[in-house]
């Protein structure tokens, strides 16, 4: 109910043309309820009554009723479908600019296409809604009581009887709401399900045909098909047995009604006239209008609930990360980035990062070393604000770390402590509370800057990068949508991928993507690079953990990371010994936490992690260059704390 | 064949007639005869009892009421409604039935086309995109559904209908059919032109929605790198651009829409005004010829007519539809897979694993030669590394072993027997195949891994991923072995997803492996489990690596080097590089600069 009411809503911000639309249809069903007058009146005081000068006037009558009608139904379906598209409009517009504002944290947690879905296929529901739904619900409801009315001033006998009809309009209504349309519901659930069998089977039809499991996928395929035959045929065995059900049910009331007026049109003084037989005949078919109206409006109803359920989930997930009320004016940024005992979570007591403090210099680089979930990715994704460090404080009782929670308590299992001024008291235990971590961008605490001027000043580059459906100079001009020809060529150039460039028939007006040009991993990357370089920020990171690619392309990009790094605060992940070796600072992570830090000299001789890891990783290059018979094998320290 | 073409779900290629289309899918409906049957007789039935009805009211209208013959009006009245039941029940069994044979035709056909697929070699996967490929098993099958499930018989017994309607009132009072009929033409060449319309509205508007759908698209992928360049007012103007287009199509689609039915509704409206101004004439002129039930009847005919022509109307969309469809579900059926088992192959018996191939010469279908003069002969247990230029021909030497494609001028044979002679499926089952992008199923990490011994106990399964050292990371995933791997694996990483195929080829334990190294690198704790992990796996069994990684090259027994598909060079990696020649080269190019680099100090 909630959210048809705020889609209604959305239709009451173009209030005229809703109730336009309305009082159209509503017109147009009182010329549609006349009709049946005047074909009454035409059988009884002309036909029957042999009055043939009034026979083309009355047949007049009856076409210009027919004509008024149809001209007000088209301005109500008109008047409809201009309304909902109004605000298939107004909520796309909304979508858009809500997941544009949406926090990285929502993307992880939605997928693509579920996103997807809820803007597009939920928004069309909708609007079937609001196109139909609403107008045939309202005509539904006027007919259903313009008829009776009508009907009643035709035969007040007949009209008693014709109440009985209502509890089977509304068994109607009900039985295609509950048994009817959940089958149907079903069989599309089923068709899902049957969908992803069958594009699994395609995409994995290698491996089923290296194990031979052909039979078992088949099986497989068989039964999710044949349950969709079954809902399917169930579901059109339903709609076989209800569907004509009310036909034959308004015939039967005919049938009835021949027997009734049969009596009465015999009766002196006869209560009821020929003609009046014949309109109320074709009332009763009338009827038939507002039960099947009534039932797919609600069956709309429904659908558009749910619809709406999903897609105000987007506009109603709120966003975490907003800009300051007043943010920090910046002319311009040196580059220092400071890590103050950050700790991070999406959450609760998970903690991706602990405790990590990082002090960087401007226009130094940091590589960032560690395995899977070891937090180095989470690191870098705070300085650009796409998460935020944990605002709560946190305690850590026997080796494990607790946040503070809002209301000034932590809770540990069951128990939950009271904070006092800076210490908490845990088991006769006095644990000092740990404040807030803080990350700084020339000292200044970067939740001060306006998240605009703080991104444009921190750049990114991913091994493998997202590049848009458009030409190659709209995507590396795409941070700076204004810059001149010259300067994207300037970019190309220093990322190295100017001469492809060049050799594309179209140049830079080359279309990149499915109905364009595919490009390797390496061009990618380059172009990443040069879209990066021309953003021009004073803060770089780099994903960098080498895709394959031949000696040339390797070069090329070695080459383009070197020109873009020139002068920047740059954070680098990689495993490539190289960049590493040439860090000024090397940030080993474990676990969320920074096990080892500084040059790779100093590592080296603190003899931990790294020079193990550094150790195997150079035996192994020996094992290869030096014509050893009997490779040594490669061990490498630390993997057994996987 | 390739079935990449034209993406517009309507576009038909003509490769079939539209009269062997239509013949085609009325066999999948023929299959099931008895229903057939019964559905026709069904229809037979109702049409004669909605033609019938009528004529009851007015046989109660010109006959009953004026007599006042109550008894006769009750029997009138019970046989109407008695007509109504029988109207439900026909009507109630024909499309029933209908839906069930038509269902089952549509079920018949996507198994016949499932199968088909799952026969069709390699190449014809190599040419077509998964894509299209599912969308030929799921959406353009389902386009025929409308069709079989009941528009094509319900339209011919429509036509039908207004063929006895037309006959029958032409027997009532000519005249007043003459009058009545008038309006048909006009009736059918309006909705025609409407449904033209319609179609060109329905065109662009669906253009415009699958520009604003693949912007959104685009956006929810991109959205990190359009928050990264803080982008985000820019591209809600180029939204709100695509937005404001799709929003005027839908207002021109709306407009043209709102007119069709009322007009259509409107013209039928007239039939019951001439019928009105002509059977009033009549009545009062000329009261002998026509009775006031005869007006009447034509009135309620009038409205019968009305249906049929919109349905009939309608088939036409839905006969595009199911074409198009059917089309591109036939062109798959009909294509033969280029492998085939012969008819006298007999199964695979268990191998040692000795391989040899001879091939003198292979070659995509017309295309440039491939291999040539490949003589290879590997001993059991041995673990072959190839190693080449990208297109060298690494990858069509494992597919011919698999025999994904058919070697004409030459042979592959395994512990002697020609692969040629046994069945591709016992085939299969003797060799191991460990993919570049490990694909894996929905289901559960331990699901994952038993595929290919469904009945593979749970101490096997810890034995192989601890054999490849991999036990503690799954242990460590949220759910242990019991965690579900998402759609394709989506929700494990690259590396642990390589794991999973890695003890999935271990528990399966063929007497082949072929394994196709994955390119893009993990992070170096994985990295090194993948590499314990290959050596484990290539214990025992002959080993086939196309092969990327310096230390799984280092380690084979052998490398072959392969040049514009020739063998160049063979040897242990220490032998080649004394050699100087195109494997050196290689590895200084290639294969070194992809490793971890070498301190060049110290």
């Amino acid at each position: 109910m909630g959210y048809i009411r705020r889609l209604i809503g959305y239709s009451l911000r173009h209030r005229s043309l809703l109730f336009g639309f309305l009082t159209a249809a509503g017109i147009g069903t009182i010329f549609n309820l006349i009709a049946p007058l005047i074909l009454i009146h035409i059988i009884d005081n002309v036909i029957l009554a042999d009055n043939l000068n009034q026979l083309v006037p009355n047949v007049l009558l009856y076409v210009s009723l027919g004509g008024l009608y149809a001209f007000f139904d088209v301005v109500g379906r008109y008047g409809a479908a201009i309304s909902s598209q109004r605000v298939i409009y107004d909520l796309r517009k909304d979508i858009y600019e809500s997941l544009m504002e949406k926090d990285l944290a929502f993307y992880d947690e939605n997928e693509t296409g579920q996103l997807l879905a809820r803007a597009t296929t939920d928004v069309t529901t909708m609007r079937e809604f609001l196109f139909w739904g609403i107008r045939v619900m309202f005509i539904g409801s006027a007919m259903l009581v313009g008829t009776f009315f009508v009907m009643f001033t035709v035969s007040p006998e007949l009209t008693v009887y014709m109440f009985l009809l209502i509890p089977v309009i509304v068994a109607f209504i009900y039985v295609f709401a509950k048994r009817v349309r959940p089958v149907f519901y079903a069989a599309r659930k089923q068709y899902g399900v049957l969908s992803s069998v069958l594009a699994e089977n395609v995409y994995g039809h290698k491996v089923i045909r290296s194990y031979a499991q052909e039979e078992k996928e088949a099986q497989r395929v068989d039964k999710e098909n044949s349950g969709f035959l079954e809902l399917r045929v169930e579901a059109s065995r339903l709609l076989s047995l209800y569907h004509p059900m009310l036909p034959a049910l308004f015939g039967a009331v005919i049938g009835f009604l021949i027997y009734i007026g049969g009596d009465l049109i015999n009766r002196v003084p006869a209560p009821l006239s020929l003609g009046e037989f014949v309109g109320f005949v074709s009332l009763v078919g009338m009827l038939m209008l507002p039960a099947r109206f009534l039932s797919w409006g609600v069956g709309m109803y429904q659908r558009a609930s749910a619809a709406g359920e999903r897609t105000f989930y987007i506009l109603d997930a709120s966003e975490s990360i907003t800009d300051p009320e007043v943010p920090v004016e910046v002319t311009k940024l040196k580059g220092a980035v400071d890590f103050d005992n950050v700790y991070f979570s999406y959450g609760g007591d998970n903690f991706i990062l602990r405790d990590v403090s990082l002090s960087v210099k401007p226009g130094q680089i940091v590589a960032l070393l560690g395995g899977t979930g070891s937090g180095k990715t989470s690191l870098v994704n705070l300085i650009p604000r796409f998460y935020d460090v944990d605002s709560n404080g946190t305690v850590t009782h026997k080796g494990t770390t607790y946040s503070v929670s809002s209301d000034r308590k932590v809770r540990i299992g069951d128990d939950e402590f009271s904070i006092g001024k800076d210490h908490v008291e845990i088991d006769s235990e006095q644990i000092d509370i740990r404040p807030p971590g803080t990350v700084c961008v020339d000292g200044i605490d970067i939740r001060l800057y306006s998240i605009n001027d703080l991104r444009k000043r921190v750049g990114m580059v991913h091994q493998d990068p997202f590049l848009f459906s458009a030409t190659i100079r709209e995507n590396i001009s795409f941070g700076r949508p204004d810059a001149t020809l010259e300067e994207v060529q300037e970019a190309a150039k220093a990322a190295m991928i100017h001469d492809f460039i060049m050799t594309l028939e179209e140049g830079y007006e080359s279309e990149i993507g499915e109905r364009g040009v595919t490009l390797s991993g390496g061009q990618k990357q380059r172009i990443a690079i040069a879209r990066a370089l021309l953003a021009d920020p004073r803060i770089l990171i780099l994903d960098d953990s080498t895709s394959s690619v031949d000696a040339r392309t390797e070069m090329l990009i070695q080459q383009a990371l070197e020109n873009l790094m020139k002068n920047r605060t740059t954070f680098i992940i990689t495993h490539r010994l190289s960049t590493v070796r040439n860090a000024d600072l090397i940030v080993m992570m474990e676990r969320g936490q920074i096990v080892e830090m500084g040059s790779h000299d100093e590592l080296i001789k603190a003899g931990g992690l790294y020079s193990g890891i550094h150790q195997t990783l150079v035996e192994m290059e020996m094992a290869a260059s030096f014509e050893n018979e009997e490779p040594t094998e490669a061990r490498v320290q630390g993997v057994d704390r996987l | 064949m390739s079935l990449d073409r034209a993406d517009d779900p309507d576009a038909r290629t003509y490769e079939y007639k539209d009269r062997t289309l239509l013949w085609r899918m009325v066999q999948y409906l023929l299959a099931y005869r008895r229903l057939f049957t019964a559905v026709v007789i069904l229809t037979v039935f109702s049409i004669t009892i909605s033609v019938w009805t009528p004529f009851v009211l007015m046989h109660a209208i010109d006959i009953d009421f004026p007599t006042g013959n109550l008894q006769a009006v009750l029997f009138t009245a019970i046989f109407y409604i008695t007509l109504q039941i029988f109207a439900w029940l026909t009507a109630y069994g024909q499309e029933y039935l209908m839906a069930l044979m038509g269902q089952r035709a549509v079920y018949d056909i996507r198994q016949e086309l499932y199968s088909h697929v799952q026969e069709m070699s390699e190449e014809f996967h190599d040419h077509s995109s998964s894509g299209r490929i599912i969308s030929r098993l799921t959406n353009d099958v389902d386009r025929m559904s409308e069709l079989l499930s009941g528009g094509l018989i319900s339209t011919f017994a429509q036509i039908f209908v207004v063929f006895v309607i037309g006959m029958v009132i032409f027997t009532v009072d000519a005249r007043l059919a003459l009058a009545s009929l008038s309006v048909v033409p006009i009736l059918l060449v309006t909705t025609l032109y409407f449904r033209k319309k319609l179609r060109e509205a329905y065109r662009s508007t669906r253009k415009t929605i699958s520009s604003v759908t693949a912007n959104y698209a685009e956006s929810i992928s991109g959205a990190k790198v359009t928050k990264s360049f803080a982008r985000e007012r820019i591209s809600a103007e180029i939204f709100d651009e695509l937005n404001k287009t799709d929003y005027k199509a839908n207002v021109d689609a709306g407009r043209a829409q709102a007119t069709f039915f009322p007009g259509i509704r409107f013209i039928s409206g007239l039939g019951i005004a001439i019928v009105l101004l002509v059977g009033g004439t009549l009545y009062i002129q000329d009261p002998l010829t026509i009775t006031l039930g005869t007006i009447v009847l034509f009135l309620q005919f009038n409205d019968r007519f009305f249906r049929p022509i919109l349905i009939i109307a309608n088939f036409y969309t839905s006969v595009q539809s199911a074409f198009a469809g059917g089309e591109r579900v036939f062109t798959v059926i009909d294509s033969r897979p280029a492998v085939v088992d012969r008819p006298d192959a007999a199964p695979m018996p268990e191998v040692d694993g000795r391989i040899q191939f001879n091939i003198n010469e292979f070659r995509y279908g017309d295309g440039p030669v491939v291999l040539q003069d490949f003589k290879l002969e590997i001993k059991p247990g041995e673990t072959i590394a190839l190693v080449g230029d990208t297109g060298a021909g690494k990858t069509t030497v494992v597919s011919l072993l698999n025999r994904f494609y058919e070697v004409i001028d030459g042979s592959v044979k395994i512990d002697g027997i020609d692969i040629r002679s046994v069945t591709q499926k016992s085939l299969h089952a003797r060799i191991g195949l460990v993919l570049q992008d490990a694909f894996l199923f929905m289901g559960t990490v331990k699901e994952n891994i038993r595929y290919g011994k469904p009945e593979a106990t749970d101490e096997e399964i810890l034995a192989a991923t601890e054999a490849i050292g991999a036990r503690r990371i799954f242990e460590s995933l949220e759910n242990g072995f019991n965690t579900e791997v998402g759609e394709r694996g989506s929700k494990l990483s690259e590396g642990e997803r390589q794991l999973v195929s890695f003890a999935r080829a271990l528990l399966a334990n063929p007497k082949i492996l072929v394994l196709d190294e994955a390119t893009s690198s993990v992070d170096i704790y994985t990295e090194h489990a993948i590499q314990r992990g290959m050596k484990t796996l290539f214990e025992g069994r002959t080993s086939i690596v196309i092969a990327h990684r310096l230390s799984t090259i280092v380690n084979a027994d052998r490398i072959i080097v392969i040049e514009h598909g020739k063998i160049v060079e063979t040897g242990t990696h220490a032998w080649l590089m004394q050699q100087k020649g195109k494997y050196h080269s290689l590895y200084e190019l290639q294969i070194k600069p992809r490793a971890i680099r070498t301190p060049t100090q110290k």
